[in-house]
């Protein structure tokens, strides 16, 4: 692909990629447009070369997961070295408790709810949910994006999908969002 | 409720928050452009680096020093030696310096028990003939001793004989 095809390509998966990278970062606006920024980056230089394997939107979620776990283990380094608290995978979820007033005005209500519901799943049926829902994946390319089997894919939609549904019994029908 | 249902209600749900997410997502040309923000939080760090980097240097190359010369650093070297005992080629300690010694009162000759006391001993200016100060040790009077023991024997040895 050449560089004008590959911006094309970014530019028309950039919106759903940049909720992927939210969720890499636990709803962190500032580090998920860094890691969006790093993932651009990488594509057009080249350090991240599509093949044609699987979907661009695919390709574009997995290096935007390998770019989240490279800076999530570099902090985590930085913070043994400084010997400062590191930012833990399973703190508390940031969307609700830490984002800023503005962000949560500017989210929808229901938003803010089904943020903070998916920041309550386990990692794995967090990232599943979130790549067959937000991201439109498919279960397969959803394993492949996070790097489990089919089958171990299966199990997390339909484990997470039972616990959103707990934890948001009375999510509102498509209708009734923005009254 | 069926299942699938349900997963409309999902997909909607999250269809809204990824609008609202979308609102906020940045353009492709304004994403290449934004400054990192850890390059940002780098910024800072390298200024405080470029003061901590000279001062640690200077404190490891003088660790460095002391530990593989075992020698005081140089600017405190003068004070130290003065309290340092120094070593001989041979492996003997001395005692005060020169200075030191010519300070002292005058040792009679015969008084003297070791060759280290005749290094303490101060410059003689009338020493008989055959006498020298570079003589270790101390050789006795020719007159004192047999002619074959005269060059082996030292004061100590004279004391006790006598």
């Amino acid at each position: 692909m050449t560089r004008a095809e590959l911006e094309d390509a970014l530019g028309s998966v950039l919106a759903v990629s940049r909720g992927w990278a939210l969720a890499q970062t636990r709803w962190n606006a500032a580090e998920a447009d860094d890691v969006l920024q790093a993932t651009v980056l990488k594509v057009l230089d080249g350090r991240a070369r599509f093949d044609g394997r699987s979907s661009f939107r695919t390709f574009v979620f997995g290096v935007v997961r390998q770019t989240a776990r490279e800076r999530r283990r570099r902090d985590l380094v930085r913070s043994l070295i400084l010997l400062r608290p590191a930012a833990l995978e399973d703190a508390a979820p940031q969307f609700a408790l830490a984002s800023s007033p503005e962000t949560r005005l500017a989210h929808s209500r229901e938003s803010a709810r089904l943020a903070a519901a998916l920041s309550q799943l386990p990692k794995r049926q967090r990232e599943i949910l979130h790549l067959v829902f937000y991201g439109e994946l498919t279960i397969e390319e959803a394993a492949g994006v996070a790097g489990v089997a089919l089958g171990t894919a299966r199990t997390h939609y339909a484990r997470g999908k039972k616990k959103l549904r707990e934890l948001l019994p009375d999510l509102a029908p498509e209708g009734e969002a923005h009254d | 409720m069926t299942e699938r249902d349900e997963d409309r209600e999902l997909r909607a749900a999250f269809a809204r928050l990824r609008d609202d997410e979308a609102a906020r997502a940045p353009a492709l040309a304004r994403l290449l452009a934004r400054t990192n923000a850890a390059a940002r939080s780098r910024a800072p760090r390298r200024a405080r680096l470029r003061f901590a980097l000279p001062l640690a240097g200077a404190a490891a190359a003088g660790f460095a020093w002391w530990t593989l010369t075992g020698a005081p650093l140089p600017r405190n070297a003068g004070l130290a030696s003065e309290r340092r005992p120094q070593l001989l080629e041979s492996g003997r300690e001395t005692g005060p310096s020169r200075s030191r010694l010519r300070e002292l009162p005058p040792i009679a000759l015969g008084s003297l028990r070791s060759p280290t006391d005749a290094l303490l001993a101060p410059p003689i200016a009338s020493l008989p003939s055959g006498f020298s100060r570079s003589l270790i040790p101390v050789p006795l009077a020719p007159s004192a001793q047999p002619a074959g023991e005269q060059q082996s024997q030292s004061s100590t040895v004279r004391r006790f004989s006598a």
